[in-house]
Parts: C-alpha cells; sequence; structure tokens
C-alpha cells in the first residue's frame, strides 16, 4: 500500500488532487440526488399507502393530490436530466472523443471475483480498479436501466388514455406494477449500496465529499484506482509519491493532455 | 234520583272542591270546553236532562250522542285537569313498569274515565275508583318514580276494549272536518277497523296516546296554520314513543330539509302512515315502494336494476332495498363526498360477504381488490385522510351505475364489455376502446387472469431480495475485512 505521507524518498512528484469529476457532473448528481429523493419521498408512501408512515408522509405532503403533483414535477425533471445526460455522453464520447470509461467489461466481473476472494481471505492482493471499479459501474448502469424503466413505465401510468391508443391496455397495470417494483429495488439499492459507498466504506467515512467538490486526493488515487493514476502519471502505482501543491490533474471525462506533462 | 246524603260528606266535599277547582285553573285547561258545571253524585244518565226534551237540552249538533261519550268532553269541572299524558318524560326508556305505575297512566285517559271526586258506587271500572283516591292526582310524583312507560302497556293496563268508543262516536263519520288558517278543510274521520288492525291499534294504543292535544269539545284549534304544517307537526307525537327513531330521523337529510324550511319533505308520517301505520318491512318488498312516493324515476331505476328485479320479481332477501344502503331514519344526504367515500363499504357489506357471494357464484373480494388498484388505492387514503373532500377518483358507482346496477353480462350494463370504453369516458375523455384493458378487474393478477401483471410483481418479489442480499453480503464481507485488518494489524503491532 502506498503511503505519501510516510515517503521517505520522493522519487516522483504528484499534485496532491486530482480533478474527478467536472462542474457539469457535480451539477448532474445533485439533480438526480434532487429528483431521486423527492421522486421516492412522493412515490414510496404511494406503494405502501397503508402504512402509518406512508399515511403521515403524504399528510406531511399537503395530502394525496399534492404528492402526485409533487412527483410529476420531479419526474419532469428527472426526465430532463436524463435525456440531458444521455446527449451529454454522446458529446463526450463522439465529439471530444473521450474515454468511454464507464462501459463494463470482463474485467469488472474479475474484478469483483478479485475483491471477494480477498475478503475471503483466499487472495492477498486487491483488485486494482481503473477510473471506476465494478461497484460504481454498477450503480451506474442500474441507475440507467432503473431509470428507463422508470420514465417508460412512468409516462405509461401519467398518460393512460394517450399511451392506450397505441399500445393494449393491459400493459397499463403491468407499468404500474413495474414502476412500483423498480422503484422498491432503486431506492433499496441506493440505500444499501450507494450510501454505504459513499458514507461508510473505508475511504469514505464520514462522507465522500468527492461528487461535490469534484476533488480526490492523490492518496486516495492510489488506493481506490490505481489504474487510473499510472495511466495519468505514467508510473506504477505501486512507486512512493510526494503530493506536491500544484494545478490539480483533470481526470476523464475530457481527457487532458497536459496531465502527463504537468507531472512530470 | 236524589239521594240523601249525609250532611257531613258535603261539607268536606265543598272544600276539596275549591281546592281542585282552584288546581284545575291553575293548570290551565281551555277555558273554551264547557265543563260538567254539576257533580255526578247519583246521576246516570246525562239525557235524561240533556237530551232533546230535557231541561236542559245539548247543542242541535249534539243529537245522536249517548250519554256515554258526554265527559269525553265535558269533564267534570273539579277533576278535569287539561293534563294529557303524564308519559313526557323521554320514552325511549327500557323496560316498562307498567304494573307498577298504573296512577301514573290514570289520568292519560281523561277522556275515556270520567274523573270523579267521589267514587260512584256504581262506576264499573275499577280504573277510576283507583284513581279517584288522590284528590288531584298529577302526573309528576308517580312519573318521576316510575320511568314513563311506553305506551302500550300503559295503554293496555288503562284502556280496555272500546277506549276509542268517544273519540269514534264522532270520527267513524265521514262529515265533521278540520279547518285550518288557509281555509283547508280536512276530514277528521278515522276509520276504526283500520286503526285496530294498524301495529298500534293492535298493541291497544289509545287515540288520545297521540292526540295529546285533544282535551275537551270544542276541540282546541292547531296551533299549525296548514294542513301540511299540522302533518310536520304530528312528529312531535311520534316523539313521545319513538325517541331514537323522532331524533336520528332530525338529522337525516330529510329532517335538515323539514329544518330549512322545506315543508314537502318527509315527516314521520308521509313514510309510516298514520292510523295506519304497519310493519314497514312486511313484506320486504313495501320498504323501496316507500321511498317511490317520492322518489320514483329512482325506483324504476333501481327496479330495473339486478338488486331491484330480484327483489321484486323474485322476493329474494339477500338483495339490498333502500334503506340497506341509504340507512333508515337518520338517512344521509347521499351526495356529500363523506357518502361518497363511504359509498365501497355500503356494497362491500353484501359483496365482501363470502357465504352470500358464494350463493351467486360471485367473488368476495372485489373491494379488496379494488383497493389495490390505483383508483381504490386514492378513495382509501381520501377515506382515511379527507373524508370530507371531493374524491374525484371512481368509486364502485362511478363504474357500475348508482341505483341502476346490472349485471357485468348483461348488455344494458354500464360494465358491459362494450360499454366499458363509454364507461371510462366518463372521466377519462378520448379513452380508446384499448383503455378499458387497463382495468385488471376485481380480481387478483394470476397466471389466468393479469398474467403479466402477475409475472411482473413474481419477478420483484425474487430480484429484490435477492439483491438486496447480495448487497448486504457484500458489506459484511467488506466490514469483516475491516476488522479483520485492523484487529491483525494490532496483533501484529
Amino acid at each position: 500500500m502506498a503511503n505519501i505521507s510516510r515517503t521517505v524518498r520522493p522519487l516522483q512528484q504528484v499534485p496532491a488532487y486530482f480533478i474527478r469529476f467536472t462542474l457539469n457532473q457535480r451539477l448532474e448528481h445533485a439533480l438526480l440526488i434532487l429528483s431521486f429523493t423527492m421522486l421516492s419521498l412522493t412515490g414510496i408512501p404511494q406503494k405502501f399507502h397503508t402504512a402509518p408512515w406512508a399515511d403521515w408522509l403524504i399528510g406531511a405532503m399537503s395530502g394525496i393530490e399534492m404528492v402526485r403533483q409533487i412527483h410529476h414535477f420531479f419526474a419532469a425533471v428527472f426526465v430532463l436530466e436524463s435525456v440531458y445526460h444521455v446527449g451529454y455522453v454522446a458529446y463526450v464520447l463522439f465529439v471530444r472523443k473521450g474515454a468511454a470509461s464507464m462501459l463494463p467489461g470482463l474485467n469488472d466481473v474479475r474484478e469483483a471475483l478479485h475483491l471477494v476472494f480477498h475478503y475471503a481471505g483466499l487472495v492477498k492482493s486487491k483488485p486494482r480498479h481503473d477510473r471506476f471499479d465494478f461497484r460504481q459501474k454498477f450503480e451506474y448502469w442500474g441507475i440507467i436501466w432503473g431509470g428507463a424503466m422508470m420514465i417508460i413505465t412512468g409516462i405509461v401510468i401519467w398518460f393512460p388514455v394517450q399511451v392506450t391508443q397505441l399500445i393494449p391496455g393491459q400493459l397499463v397495470p403491468a407499468a404500474k406494477a413495474a414502476h412500483g417494483g423498480e422503484a422498491l429495488l432503486a431506492v433499496l439499492t441506493i440505500i444499501i449500496w450507494h450510501m454505504y459507498g459513499a458514507h461508510f466504506s473505508a475511504h469514505a467515512l464520514p462522507f465522500d465529499k468527492t461528487i461535490f467538490t469534484g476533488r480526490i486526493s492523490a492518496e486516495r488515487m492510489l488506493e481506490e484506482h490505481p489504474r487510473e493514476f499510472e495511466r495519468l502519471v505514467g508510473q506504477a502505482a505501486d512507486e512512493e509519491y510526494v503530493p506536491v501543491e500544484s494545478e490539480p490533474v483533470q481526470t476523464e471525462p475530457i481527457h487532458d493532455e497536459r496531465v502527463t506533462t504537468a507531472v512530470r | 234520583m236524589i239521594l240523601r246524603r249525609p250532611h257531613a260528606l258535603l261539607l268536606a266535599a265543598v272544600p276539596t272542591l275549591v281546592a281542585l277547582l282552584w288546581v284545575a285553573t291553575a293548570l290551565a285547561a281551555p277555558a273554551a270546553v264547557p265543563v260538567t258545571p254539576h257533580p255526578l253524585e247519583g246521576r246516570s244518565d246525562c239525557l235524561v236532562c240533556h237530551g232533546p226534551t230535557g231541561p236542559k237540552p245539548a247543542p242541535a249538533d249534539h243529537a245522536g250522542r249517548t250519554s256515554a261519550t258526554c265527559l269525553a268532553c265535558h269533564p267534570v269541572a273539579a277533576a278535569a285537569p287539561a293534563t294529557p299524558l303524564p308519559t313526557q318524560a323521554p320514552a325511549a326508556t327500557p323496560p316498562p313498569a307498567a304494573t307498577t305505575a298504573p296512577a301514573a297512566t290514570q289520568p292519560a285517559v281523561p277522556a275515556t274515565q270520567p274523573a270523579n271526586p267521589t267514587p260512584l258506587p256504581a262506576t264499573p271500572s275499577p280504573a277510576a275508583t283507583a284513581m279517584a283516591a288522590p284528590a288531584a292526582p298529577t302526573a309528576s310524583p308517580a312519573a318521576t318514580e316510575a320511568p314513563a312507560p311506553p305506551v302500550q302497556p300503559a295503554a293496555q293496563a288503562t284502556a280496555p276494549a272500546g277506549k276509542n268508543d268517544t273519540c269514534l262516536a264522532c270520527h267513524k263519520n265521514a262529515g265533521p272536518t278540520m279547518a285550518f288558517a288557509d281555509g283547508q278543510k280536512v276530514p277528521v274521520a278515522a276509520d276504526a277497523a283500520t286503526f285496530e288492525a294498524s301495529v298500534h291499534g293492535s298493541q291497544g294504543v289509545a287515540c288520545v296516546d297521540c292526540h295529546t292535544d285533544i282535551s275537551g269539545y270544542p276541540h282546541p284549534q292547531p296551533s299549525a296554520q296548514t294542513y301540511r304544517d299540522y302533518a310536520l307537526n304530528a312528529d312531535q307525537l311520534c316523539q313521545k314513543c319513538h325517541s331514537d327513531n323522532y331524533h336520528a330521523a332530525q338529522d337525516s337529510v330529510h329532517g335538515r330539509l323539514i329544518a330549512s324550511g322545506n315543508k314537502t319533505a318527509p315527516s314521520c308520517t308521509d313514510c309510516h302512515g298514520a292510523h295506519d301505520v304497519a310493519p314497514p318491512d312486511q313484506p320486504r318488498q313495501r320498504i323501496s315502494r316507500t321511498c317511490a312516493k317520492c322518489h320514483d324515476s329512482i325506483y324504476q331505476d333501481y327496479a330495473a336494476s339486478v338488486h331491484g328485479s330480484a327483489l321484486i320479481n323474485e322476493a329474494n332477501t339477500d338483495v339490498p332495498v333502500c334503506t340497506d344502503c341509504h340507512g333508515v331514519h337518520n338517512i344521509p344526504d347521499p351526495r356529500t363526498a363523506e357518502f361518497r367515500i363511504e359509498s365501497p363499504d355500503l356494497c362491500a357489506k353484501c359483496h365482501g360477504d363470502e357465504q352470500k357471494m358464494a350463493k351467486y357464484g360471485l367473488s368476495s373480494k372485489v373491494t379488496a381488490t379494488y383497493q389495490k388498484e390505483f383508483h381504490g388505492i386514492t378513495a382509501t387514503i381520501y377515506k382515511t385522510n379527507y373524508p370530507t373532500v371531493w374524491c374525484y377518483k371512481a368509486v364502485c358507482t362511478d363504474c357500475h351505475a348508482v341505483h341502476d346496477i346490472r349485471k357485468p353480462s348483461d348488455p344494458a350494463s354500464s360494465v358491459f364489455s362494450a360499454n366499458l370504453p363509454a364507461t371510462c369516458s366518463k372521466c377519462h375523455p378520448g379513452a380508446a376502446a384499448n383503455f378499458a384493458g387497463a382495468w385488471i378487474g376485481h380480481y387478483e393478477p394470476s397466471t389466468s387472469s393479469s398474467p403479466l401483471v402477475y409475472y411482473i410483481n413474481l419477478f420483484y418479489q425474487i430480484v429484490i431480495p435477492l439483491i438486496v442480499v447480495s448487497l448486504l453480503s457484500f458489506i459484511v464481507l467488506e466490514i469483516i475485512q475491516r476488522l479483520r485488518l485492523r484487529f491483525g494489524r494490532g496483533q501484529r503491532g
């Protein structure tokens, strides 16, 4: 494990911070937090409307009609954000020729198994992640899949009269069932997985600020994204490094050619 | 005719009579009734003097009346308290104590038994003898001792056969009328046979038990200005014994209409009748016919419905009549948000009854499944949280019709398959034929009914726990690893 502070012999100078997320990504995340939270707060009580807590929540939000209006409003926010995100990703990938770092691959399966074996004590080494580890990819694609599901089924149950001009009526209750099921899955995943990853995991305790500040320390880059670090710095991550006060290094999605030069 | 009596008795009677006269005046008997100014001692036949040929003949319009009826209108001055029935206390009191409180009920029949301060040996009625004992029997002491006995036993105890003869002496004739301020003259004839056959007559209730305001002749002019007012006021008479129902009716949509000045709204007698009161549910069809007297177009709808036709044509006792859904005396306004939001529960009273539904091969889960469906979820939330706010989501009657509820297989039914788009369009304008398919019916999703919904639910029932358990296991593994690292390090250190 590389340790920067106890470095005796400065081999390589790296910036103390890397810019992990652009302002655009941070704002998108903030918008996602807002819409997801509000959609959950107004949606889950509708699914569990017979429970006292749901009853209380609905009452606290001025009643079921208001709850549904809030839900529809943030549904619209979520749809717009989703459309924007798809456009943004397309721009980064195809216009700016950025790296498709979120694409899952066999390597992610290997990393996942590696980590499980490591936790089980069968393998001593830890998997060495690139820019996004398999957990983050799982979450991202979970949101992509879940979001698509929620948008499609949501539109069906929001505009049943219009959509049944085109599709069989039976798909409306089916969409409602899927909307509720997928919502519960999404909320549970976020509560269990995302909250753990962002607040309770070893590096994050008590709160991983990277998605809000955009900055990640060189130490954490070494620990959590060693392969990205190597790509950026051009040196093996198991060397020892000294952080220096310098311009933070911009990582992806818009790869900056200055990275390697700035570091050297 | 004139008997010699001991002087002492007269001496004792004079102050008693004076006292009684004073009491009677204090009790404010309507002065318009000419009382019998002399005691009845030794007199047994009024017509000896007051017949057409007697020294003091009665007015010509009294022709034909017998001695037995005189005292009905002309009580003896000293002992004719104008107090009507003493049973003014709430009539809702439980077990009647008729046998223990005869005294209380005696004055209830001032018209049928001559009140006499000095007992006549010749008087055949034991009741009269009994009541003569207290100088001025007022209702209060006995009435407070013995909780107001309902009319029936009281009347039985005090009103032997022929108790209404006095009244019927005049009222059996078709001629007499009652004149109201607005000029309307209403016949006051009462058919004895009809009354005797009614629930009241057959239980021995006397005319004066209800007509408590009649206390002498000529009868006091009714305070009501019109006959309709008189009929509405008659509710007060029913209240004496049927307090609960009276008060429930006061709170009903009908009672409120009357209170707000709508005099066409029904009072007790409009539904129950007056002298011909009969059990309202015998036969059961009678109930809905009673409502039909005013609500005829609704009755026609109902009669054509699956419920009404079964009642009328098959005498089916399982189907609801008007009162099963609308209540009996406390009939709420069915146009309110509250009534609307409670209405699924009304339907569920029968349609949630497994035994009853099994008889007809119907599902008893229609309400339960409705409550899991979008409209029902919303309606349930409204019912729990804001029952007074109008819920625009469909309740049973929005699709199945209100009174004209028919079998879904009936082509005239609003839920007959071909009629569904039109029914849905009532709330969902522009609904295409496909839209009705969105209604997954009153059946739980299963492999045969709404299989798509069934499999989607099944999918999430499996996938959600699976994913949750996987994620939690992963987290637990990581936490164990962290603890082991820390623990291991400490050992090494």
